[in-house]
């Protein structure tokens, strides 16, 4: 009887064994690896005023990165006010595209956050000029934007509304672009999106008026997926809804867009592949 | 000859009433006053005389013996690895062993339940127990099947003995290869068995081919058994079942690999005081594939001439692995009394994937489309069991038993919870929950030949993964996606059975009905919502809890001897089954008898079967189930033993469906007929 009892405790005690211990993933949080695009060292300014980014810059809602340093001093500024202007140089003729200006402080790596959203791929073609207020000083510095790349599939997409009044075509422009999620994954994902408004070459203002709807689809297997979240407009015309995907592989988003002034809604779509 | 039909009466009794056991002479001397009740069917499967009543073919699998058991029957999706259903609960709601081993299928369509990775050579016996009362190795609802391997004999005159058998059925072209070997000295005792089948597509009664019905398989299984002294043993077993290119055609997709592996280790002492446990492992490699089909299969309205428009194939591979152990102490604790007492302990760990490829000629293939049908999930069960047997008089007695389980699922890849996020949920990493059982068993004996035996109990049972965790599994049946649900509730479910055993030396009756209440009934619920996936699905179902549902079964069974060489076996099983809306509960089979007159003189014996089943009119449309019709088919077999100088050869010859009848059963999805008529042809030598 000792014996079985000795017996029976070890093979309980054996039993813990396989009660399998689980490893808890880590939730590494990145560091942010911040790449130079360009700089500018000019004689005759008082600042260092470095342009980066994350990634390569591609058509589309682009983090950029600037760091401005005095350069007398070395000191890093950490108040000032930037406004981006992106330019194509296309020869003939030059446009710009939509960008979103950084806060007047930069974030706790030491660099003002902006956003330009590229409208087209280029090599030696785009260039950001800069205007920056600091320490009661106003520069402007010009980047050189070495290369744009075109993704595939599309981060931007353009939607058009075209109104003939009295015998004049009139054609608006509304470059479209994903803001999140940067990587998309099966389950609920969060999409943001921006809207702007091309009111001439060089004005890109955003758009806040507008109401999507969104139907994703996998187009080869025909079907979508349950409990979609419409974007609405936050702010700065960025409209947050939610996406969900129930597989990998190739998704397409549907929009519907509808705007107050449009007699009809005008529909486009984003190709997701992962 | 005498001894043989002592042997056959010894054995029937033991399986009709197991109460009058014979239990061996130390037992007996010790325990005088106890007698084991449970009421169980338990099919030795050692003794051919008595499996001769529970198989068509004598090299048949153990489906076609299983569907002859006490309120079985079988789920049909193809010709092989049948889904056994006993008095109308299948699945997750019966607990399938292996001499108490947790083992759970990777399919998740259900198209690889455990029976199918065993083999009536791997056995002993079959122990099966009805309703909640089969919580020895789990808290279940529906009831047990458990399935004893077969051992080495010990001490056994010849130190080495062998047989080989090999079968032909005509119908599917089937070549089965059957052996069983052992060899022992002084205390060690070694023991190999196996199987090969290859069969092809086999032919109905209107003499048309249904393809995609072939299978082959391999199965081995080795035991190697020490003994130091006469009451304790240690034993290791492994198993190997491995089966290929198996066709489901009443499915979408057929499985080009289904391969499990046991291992157990096993210490047993039999004294006053009986010890047992085991320490087990085994996994299970499910691979589902569209390769051979259509992709169009299932789809009504397939476009004419076009053998697939679609160009896309799917893979759906699964694995679950189960490592696990029990002990259990036995012992009589007074003169009246017997104590059982059983710890347990298993972790499952399932995963099965979904990977699409679509290519559309002249365009370069889309990238992959994956998803986690079961997302990866450990399943950790530990669990104790009590048993306690009195005896009140000298023809009365009471067993109770109860269960407790805690049941601990982890969610081991962020899969299940992105998934699920789908769905608005947001799934802790692990849910747990205590389940339990309990359980009265009385029996009153009238006469020395007459008994009553009165069962009442309680018991819950967890969802299976699938119906927890399942993210769109394609149901054939009713053609609807399935989606599990993280925060089902447990099945619970009360059970009533009253049997009536009668036992005389020429007749033995055994009646047996039995009620489940079932609350929280699992079923899947259709949700509008959300949209289907699959092109050929009707939409979409969550798995959800019925208010209740009431079952009823009743089994008959008579054995009857009017001459020493001739018994007549009857066998008779229904089930009703209705859900709280007054609605028929799916896939309930009709009254279902088999009648069988087995003849035996001498070395020869011939066996007549005439197998009916009604016509199965009550049935539930949105379930997607549809009429069957009655049938009758009738078998015939006959054996010859030729013994010779220290070999004996075993000539069967057998006709099954002998007037070629076209017929199905109700539990056959898709209503595929089954096999026409057949001839089979069995040779066995025995060393």
């Amino acid at each position: 009887m000792k014996r079985a009892i000795i017996i029976f405790f070890c093979i309980i005690l054996l039993s813990t064994l396989f009660m399998s211990c689980q490893k808890d993933d880590n939730i590494n949080t990145d560091t942010t690896n911040y790449l130079k695009v360009s700089e500018v060292v000019s004689s005759g300014s008082s600042f260092n005023v470095g342009f980066y980014a994350t990634d390569s810059l591609f058509v589309g809602y682009n983090k950029v990165y600037i760091k401005i340093t005095d350069k007398t001093s070395g000191q890093a500024i950490n108040q000032a006010t930037l406004v981006l202007h992106p330019l194509m140089d296309m020869v003939t003729m030059k446009h710009a595209c939509p960008a979103e200006n950084p806060g007047s402080a930069p974030n706790a790596d030491g660099y003002y956050e902006g956003v330009i959203i590229f409208s087209m791929p280029g090599t030696n073609s785009w260039s950001v000029s800069a205007d920056v207020t600091a320490n009661g000083k106003t520069e402007t510095v010009n980047f050189a934007i070495p290369k744009v790349i075109a993704t595939d599939p599309v981060q931007k997409i353009v939607v058009m509304d075209t109104v003939i009044t009295g015998g004049v075509l009139k054609v608006t422009k509304y470059p479209i672009s994903i803001v999140k999620p940067k990587a998309w994954k099966v389950g609920m994902n969060t999409f943001e999106i921006t809207i702007n408004c091309m009111q001439s070459m060089m004005a890109f203002p955003s758009c806040s008026d507008f109401t999507v709807e969104i139907t994703p689809e996998m187009p080869s297997m025909g079907h979508g997926s349950p409990n979609n979240v419409n974007p609405v407009h936050v702010s700065n015309g960025h409209y947050v809804g939610s996406v969900n995907f129930t597989m990998t592989g190739a998704w397409r988003i549907n929009m519907l867009l509808k705007k107050s002034d449009w007699v009809k809604a005008r529909s486009s779509y984003f190709d997701i592949t992962f | 000859m005498k001894k043989h039909i002592i042997v056959l009466l010894l054995v029937s009794l033991h399986f009709f009433c197991r109460a009058q056991q014979p239990e061996s002479a130390e037992v007996l001397r010790d325990t005088v006053n106890l007698k084991e009740i449970t009421v169980s069917g338990n099919l030795p499967l050692d003794d051919k005389d008595v499996v001769n009543f529970y198989r068509t073919n004598q090299f048949s699998t153990l489906d076609n013996i299983n569907s002859r058991l006490d309120g079985m029957s079988l789920i049909k999706r193809g010709a092989y690895a049948l889904e056994p259903q006993l008095n109308g609960f299948s699945g997750g709601q019966l607990n399938v062993t292996i001499d108490g081993m947790k083992m759970f299928g990777a399919c998740t369509d259900k198209m690889d339940p455990v029976t199918s990775y065993i083999e009536p050579t791997n056995l002993k016996n079959i122990t099966i127990n009805q309703g909640t009362n089969g919580c020895q190795n789990g808290c279940n609802i529906g009831g047990s099947v458990d399935m004893t391997l077969a051992e080495p004999k010990v001490k056994n005159i010849r130190p080495f003995y062998s047989s080989l058998g090999f079968g032909y059925e005509s119908v599917s072209r089937s070549r089965n290869v059957l052996f069983s070997s052992g060899y022992n000295k002084e205390k060690w005792a070694w023991g190999i068995d196996g199987v090969y089948r290859k069969n092809e597509n086999y032919r109905d009664g209107n003499n048309q081919t249904i393809p995609f019905s072939q299978f082959e398989k391999t199965n081995i299984h080795s035991v190697l058994k020490y003994s130091p002294n006469e009451i304790s043993s240690f034993k290791a077993d492994i198993l190997y079942d491995v089966a290929r290119n198996v066709g489901y055609p009443a499915l979408p997709m057929d499985v080009s690999l289904a391969r499990a592996t046991l291992i157990a280790l096993e210490y047993q002492r039999n004294g006053k005081i009986q010890l047992k446990g085991k320490v087990y492992f085994n996994t299970i490699h499910h691979v589902m594939d569209d390769s051979q089909r259509d992709s169009l299969y299932l789809l009504k309205n397939k476009p004419e001439n076009k053998s697939d428009s679609v160009f896309m194939r799917m893979d759906m591979p699964g694995r679950s692995t189960t490592l696990g152990t029990y002990f259990q102490v036995t012992m009589p604790w007074s003169d009246r009394n017997k104590l059982m007492v059983k710890a347990d302990n298993y972790t499952n760990n399932s995963i099965a994937e979904m990977t699409m490829h679509m290519r559309y000629a002249g365009f370069t293939p889309e990238s992959p489309m994956y998803m986690q049908t079961w997302p990866e999930m450990l399943r950790n069960v530990s669990g104790i069991f009590a048993q306690n047997t009195t005896v009140i008089s000298e023809n009365m007695s009471l067993m109770v038993n109860g269960r407790i389980d805690y049941n601990m699922d982890v969610l081991k890849s962020k899969y299940g919870q992105e998934q699920f996020s789908v769905f608005n949920y947001s799934l802790d990493k692990t849910q747990s929950k205590l389940i339990k059982s309990l359980n009265m068993m009385f029996e009153y004996r009238f006469f020395e030949s007459t008994s009553m035996i009165a069962t009442a109990g309680y018991s819950e049972r967890m969802p299976t993964i699938g119906e927890r965790m399942g993210f769109y599994l394609y149901s054939a049946y009713d053609g609807y996606d399935y989606i599990g649900n993280p925060y089902i509730k447990t099945e619970k479910s009360n059970f009533f059975s009253l049997a009536f055993q009668f036992s005389k030396p020429k007749l033995k009756v055994n009646l047996t009905q039995s009620f489940s209440f079932v609350n929280d009934y699992i079923m899947g619920i259709t949700d509008t919502q959300i949209p289907a996936m699959n092109f050929y699905a009707k939409g979409i179902r969550v798995y959800s809890n019925i208010p209740s549902a009431k079952l009823y079964s009743a089994d008959l069974q008579v054995l009857y001897n009017p001459i020493k060489s001739l018994s007549v076996f009857i066998s008779s099983k229904f089930t009703f089954g209705e859900l709280n809306s007054g609605k028929a509960l799916p896939l309930i089979p009709p009254l279902k008898t088999v009648a069988a007159v087995h003849y035996q003189k001498d070395h020869f014996s011939l066996q007549a079967e005439g197998e009916s089943s009604m016509a199965q009119n009550r049935i539930n449309n949105d379930y997607g189930e549809s009429q069957t019709p009655a049938f009758t088919v009738f078998n015939v077999k006959s054996g010859y033993s030729i013994p010779l100088a220290k070999t004996v050869v075993d000539i069967g010859l057998g006709i099954t469906n002998l007037l070629n009848k076209a017929y199905y059963e109700h539990l056959d999805w898709g209503r595929i007929n089954r096999p026409g008529r057949s001839f089979e042809l069995l040779l066995k030598l025995t060393y």
